[in-house]
């Protein structure tokens, strides 16, 4: 999973710049106790600049400039007119659009007020929605009354947030008024500083839960980044003492931390959120941050409990631990997005995929079976032990996972089939069971199952899907990817860097041997690679980079 | 006999007299009633065009996440003068409306207002201050129509 930080327009630019040094910072404290991790949280991000004046982006990185428009703009920016920036954004389009396909999630910053941040942000974010790409938008909205910007500007940046709530994609806007004080006065430097680091954290935790997407359902963050509205990102940190648990106190000034909303336009009950725990400390602590911000959540508004958290783990991170939350406002229903995830996409299309495992890199990728927080779920149903399937209840599961997410809520009649209907005239997808084996929730569903249950989806698994045969390399040899044990692996994942393209790969087979035992994995079939893809490695790397 | 008797009493200067005064004072009243009723839709006129300024003048308090409590505001209405001042403040712990700093900010809000109200019946003079409130004067020079009437 790769995500690219596009700053738009000078002020997206300079905030940007502040994101980077804040991140580069924690990864300078991350380096420190994990060089390995370190190094994987660098690779995912990527940032570009991107602006209409040339000189304002002299002093970024060559690689890292996008100048867009130069006929529209004359090099020279947007002279203060939104349209000039919508302008040069059309004439750049095609560049643009290459440049965010690379990527699985885009977070644009950019800023109201003048021209070419406050005239692309809202067509960037479309064109990334129209690409079924995750995409974040930051906006900031200036301050008029503490002379930003003029009025007619703070106007127009309103009537940008409309566009964003009129097409429904959700934004985190800052608001820049709230930086200003009266009663704690401080330097803009410690404002900017305090608007930008719960960004720069929260985007940390938002990387592990995007690099592993079996810790949080891709089709649950599809739900929290669906509709209409605003999201606002917290984070607070807790330092217990060494070898001691964090104490209540600690606890509760967490939470409120990472409730507060001082910068954030947002308002009404919050609705489906994002939290991950990062910290060595007992699952006690961790159910005390749970209820006090489900607290928070649900009392201080109190209104209607829409709050329903997804929940991830960040094991054995290094520290500055704590936790962090995205927390999206409730604005009724909305159907997921469709977005589309690499890991569909590995999965839909496993063969044709380019093959980067000899490319020497040092970090160490997480094993999946580590963090296990499962997501969170609709209530579930009060089990029954005596249910029994008859086939009328069994054609209510269309799909494998219909039927894996009732199992999942206990439903009676799900958990009867599982024990017993096996012969079901259900259609088995091979791509279907592939997914679900690499969801974590999965993992609590599939002892429900009988063994003739388990014997067809290793069945399915087999007929349908083919393996590509990456050549892995191991203790200074290269190996064809069947070739492997269990235990190889196991030992693979655990201390060597998985490249992305094998990364799934790997993943199911692990957890085909964890299932179903070594001699399922020999039952799988493998393909061997492409000749094209072989000659995509430098493309890969480059991805990588 | 009758008639005779009408005919007599027509033929008395003082009923004529009566008359006239009646006609008088009916049409005294009448003309009152009218300056009367003018004043009154005058008034509802220069409410509704305040009301509607304030109301599309506060329009980004009320609508917007996170942009403050309303500015206070307040009608002024001399319809005599067919004057109506709009009286609008920052609401405590904000600086918008002011003239001191935000003159150009208060200017643009009114002609931003009056092209989306498109009253052209009434005309804008300039702001000034008056203590912490910022008026904002407006003359009525168009003509006024019953509901529904055009």
């Amino acid at each position: 999973m790769n995500i690219l930080l596009l700053g738009a327009g000078g002020g997206g630019g300079n905030i940007l710049r502040s994101l980077k040094a804040l991140f580069r910072r924690d990864l300078s404290i991350v380096e420190k106790a994990d060089p390995k991790f370190a190094d994987r949280l660098r690779r995912a991000v990527s940032t570009r600049f991107l602006d209409t004046n040339e000189f304002s982006l002299l002093n970024v990185l060559p690689e890292e400039r996008v100048l867009i428009g130069p006929t529209v703009a004359g090099r020279f920016g947007s002279r203060h007119d939104p349209q000039v920036g919508t302008a040069a954004l059309e004439e750049s389009r095609s560049e643009v659009e290459r440049l965010v396909s690379r990527y699985a999630v885009v977070i644009i910053v950019a800023t109201g007020g003048k021209g070419t941040g406050a005239g692309t942000i809202f067509p960037l974010a479309q064109m990334v929605r129209q690409q079924k790409k995750l995409v974040i938008p930051i906006f900031v909205r200036p301050s008029f009354e503490h002379h930003e910007v003029e009025k007619l500007r703070y106007d127009h940046a309103l009537g940008i947030t409309d566009q964003f709530d009129a097409a429904q994609i959700r934004l985190v806007e800052i608001l820049n008024e709230r930086g200003y004080v009266e009663a704690d006065p401080q330097p803009q430097t410690i404002v900017w500083e305090r608007m930008n680091t719960p960004i720069a954290r929260s985007l940390r935790s938002f990387l592990y839960v995007l690099s592993d997407l079996s810790q949080v359902d891709p089709s649950d963050l599809s739900t929290l980044f669906a509709g209409a509205g605003r999201l606002r990102m917290g984070f607070a940190e807790i330092d217990p003492e060494a070898d001691r648990e964090p104490g209540d106190a600690q606890i509760d000034a967490a939470a409120r931390a990472c409730w507060d909303e001082s910068y954030y336009a947002f308002r009404g009950p919050v609705g489906t959120s994002l939290m991950c725990i990062q910290g060595d400390w007992s699952n006690v602590v961790d159910a005390k941050i749970k209820s006090r911000i489900a607290t928070l959540a649900n009392g201080e508004r109190g209104s209607a409990p829409h709050y329903n958290p997804l929940y991830a783990r960040a094991d054995r991170t290094p520290r500055p631990w704590g936790v962090s939350t995205i927390f999206a406002e409730h604005t009724g229903q909305s159907a997921g997005l469709q977005l589309d995830w690499p890991l569909s996409r590995h999965a839909a299309r496993p063969a044709r995929r380019p093959i980067n495992v000899d490319t020497p890199s040092p970090p160490v990728a997480e094993p999946p079976a580590a963090p296990t927080v499962p997501i969170a779920e609709a209530p579930a149903a009060t089990p029954s032990a005596h249910g029994h399937a008859t086939p009328g209840e069994a054609r209510r599961f269309g799909t494998l996972w219909e039927f894996a997410v009732a199992l999942n809520r206990q439903d009676p009649v799900a958990l009867a089939l599982a024990r017993e209907g096996a012969q079901d005239q259900m259609r088995l997808d091979g791509v279907e069971v592939r997914k679900l084996l690499t969801a974590i929730w999965f993992r609590t569903v599939f002892p429900h199952f009988s063994a003739a249950w388990r014997d067809r989806l290793l069945d399915v698994l087999v007929d349908e899907v083919v393996i590509p045969n990456h050549p892995v390399k191991s203790r200074h040899r290269t190996k064809p990817l069947k070739d492997l044990s269990y235990a190889e692996m196991k030992e693979i994942w655990s201390n060597t860097f998985v490249p992305e393209t094998l990364r799934a790969d790997l993943e199911l087979l692990l957890i085909v041997g964890r299932l179903w035992g070594d001699e399922a994995l020999s039952r799988l079939r493998f393909a061997d690679a492409e000749p094209g893809d072989r000659a995509s490695r430098l493309g890969s790397l480059i991805h990588g980079l | 006999m009758v008639s005779v008797s009408a005919a007599a009493v027509l033929a008395q200067p003082f009923i004529w007299g009566i008359a006239l005064i009646a006609a008088a004072t009916l049409m005294a009243v009448v003309f009152v009633a009218m300056l009367w009723e003018m004043r009154r839709m005058r008034v509802r006129e220069m409410r509704r065009f305040g009301n509607d300024f304030v109301r599309e003048f506060a329009r980004p308090w009320a609508h917007y996440r996170g942009a403050g409590p309303l500015p206070r505001t307040r009608l002024r209405i001399s319809p005599s003068r067919a004057r109506v001042e709009i009286l609008v403040a920052p609401s405590p712990g904000r600086l918008y409306p002011n003239l001191s700093d935000h003159r150009i900010n208060v200017e643009y809000d009114v002609a931003r207002v009056t092209a989306t109200l498109q009253r052209d019946a009434f005309t804008s003079g300039q702001p000034y201050a008056e203590g912490e409130w910022v008026v904002l004067p407006f003359h009525f020079t168009g003509r006024l129509h019953k509901e529904g009437v055009r």
